[in-house]
């Protein structure tokens, strides 16, 4: 298989949930020195929670609500975060002799976006790459990306965001309280996006994968030729199935619970609720980062500040201060002079400490 | 420790090489192997977020995965350079994949292997003078650049 050879298209139209899945990895396991680069579509005919290869699924998600709800939850061998999948997601599915992408992992990313934000472009709506691999809209988020070495190909995975459904995402986390979930439902309708949200409608499916395709021949520089799965694709794809629908498979990975509980709304944006011992004091607070500065700071006990009617004050204070120490000391010990305001037995150095925590969390979890 | 650079990455001659599969093998005394991956390789994952070895006692054929990684991007195996059986795995990479990008050939070793073929393995593999010219023409081909994050080993 040259690398200017046609690329296989299949347009598998609407599959199960476990097919939205297994039919990547099982075009990946199957392939062959030679076998044909393949562009998947589909979109899954009903809702599932999915998380990442690494991920512990019951610390990620309320798995008693899921089962209440009928929502499935399947494990993907690709990486990344917590997902809720639904109709109004199309899925796109590079899997490609690894030899025909590029090597370094950020360019391999830029020409799986360009495609789909040409596509975004083309019906009106304004995308633009967010690096490494998202693709944003005014800030928000409208495409995730992931990208995988799965037997002998390497898969590119990403989505057209026709919908999506906000609250049952907020419902299904594993959240430590209900303020967090609501702060986290509040920032998905903040700092994710779809079509219907950007232009009222949603497209025509059709007309969308057609000029997908003619976006994607462009970007690639190969043509795109309709084909069909293999049987051994097809056998691969069974034997997935049943994988991916075992608790088994599901509950492999298991973590001891974290001491701070982070969630990502997208690249620039965090979630996490830190608490932190001031002497035999501990103060906790919900807080929200874009791009590194406080997007919203919510203590949990406005009695700490006295008098407690300043704690709004104090949180407004935070809006939007850069998450570093020096920041931090500069508009707490301004607020509490300004204000003659005080927390007994916590000092700004408490405080900064409970802000930083939040900080460290994130960054040992993007691997900084 | 004799080494060369090309493009910043490090390649230590005393090693063997998959180079299609950017994984090292270490031959220690006691006859078993210690096995890890390349500085290559973990410039192109980037910083590497878990990593999930198989346990002691799995056998693998050389070329079958023996771990898997997880950047902030990409997800893939770590392929056997050799065939045989898990007798240890670092847990210390398990609690901290970063290891894998700080110091992929010392502390970021992945797993030692009791080879079943060890000289025929090795056969297959390249060291000295050869894996640093292979490394050179896959690294040019490539356009690959290493990076290393604070607190990499020094060369």
């Amino acid at each position: 298989m040259k690398k200017d050879s046609p690329i296989r298209l299949i347009d598998a139209q609407t599959v199960s949930h476990l097919r939205s899945q297994s039919i990547y990895h099982a075009l990946a396991y199957a392939m062959k020195p030679g076998a044909p680069d393949t562009v998947v579509l589909s979109r899954p005919g009903s809702r599932y929670a999915c998380v990442g290869f690494h991920q512990d699924a019951a610390r990620e998600l309320d798995l008693d609500f899921c089962r209440a709800q009928h929502i499935p939850v399947i494990r993907r061998e690709t990486g990344g975060g917590t997902v809720l999948i639904d109709p109004n997601q199309l899925f796109v599915q590079w899997i490609f002799q690894p030899e025909h992408l590029p090597r370094k992992i950020d360019t391999r990313f830029q020409l799986f976006v360009k495609p789909l934000i040409e596509t975004y472009q083309f019906f009106g709506i304004k995308a633009y790459a967010f690096p490494p691999n998202d693709v944003h809209v005014n800030g928000k988020k409208i495409v995730g990306t992931g990208a995988a070495a799965i037997g002998n190909a390497e898969v590119v995975t990403g989505n057209f965001m026709l919908d999506f459904d906000v609250a049952t995402m907020a419902d299904i986390l594993r959240v430590p309280n209900e303020a967090f979930r609501d702060l986290f439902r509040q920032s998905l309708d903040s700092y994710l996006t779809s079509m219907k949200k950007e232009l009222g409608i949603v497209p025509d499916l059709e007309e969308l994968k057609r000029v997908y395709c003619e976006k994607c021949r462009t970007a690639i520089g190969r043509t795109l030729e309709p084909g069909a799965f293999t049987q051994e694709e097809l056998d691969w794809m069974e034997s997935l199935d049943a994988k991916f629908s075992s608790e088994e498979w599901l509950l492999e990975i298991r973590k001891p619970p974290a001491p701070e509980r982070l969630v990502k709304v997208h690249a620039g944006v965090w979630i996490g609720d830190v608490s932190y011992m001031a002497g035999e004091k501990e103060i906790k607070a919900t807080i929200r980062t874009r791009d590194n500065r406080i997007d919203r700071i919510a203590l949990a006990d406005s009695a700490l500040v006295d008098p407690p009617a300043k704690a709004r004050g104090m949180e407004n204070a935070l809006h939007n201060v850069e998450m570093e120490e020096e920041d931090l000391r500069e508009v707490l010990e301004a607020f509490f002079e300004l204000h003659s305001a005080s927390t007994p037995g916590i000092s700004p150095d408490d405080w900064i400490g409970m802000i930083l925590k939040m900080q460290r969390a994130k960054l040992q979890i993007i691997g900084q | 420790m004799a080494h060369d650079k090309i493009n910043e990455c490090v390649i230590l001659k005393n090693l063997y090489y998959s180079v299609p599969d950017n994984t090292w093998v270490r031959v220690n005394d006691d006859g078993t192997v210690t096995i890890g991956m390349t500085d290559v390789a973990q410039s192109l994952a980037g910083p590497i977020l878990h990593a999930k070895a198989k346990g002691v006692g799995v056998a693998r054929e050389k070329g079958k995965p023996i771990a898997t990684v997880e950047s902030g991007k990409w997800v893939g195996p770590v392929k056997s350079p050799v065939t045989g059986e898990i007798v240890e795995v670092n847990e210390e990479v398990a609690k901290d994949a970063r290891m894998l990008n700080k110091s992929p050939y010392n502390k970021g070793w992945i797993l030692k292997m009791k080879p079943t073929n060890l000289q025929t393995d090795l056969a297959d593999l390249l060291t000295g003078d050869a894996a640093v010219e292979a490394y050179r023409a896959k690294i040019t081909q490539d356009g690959v650049t290493c990076t290393h994050i604070e607190g990499s080993d020094e060369y």
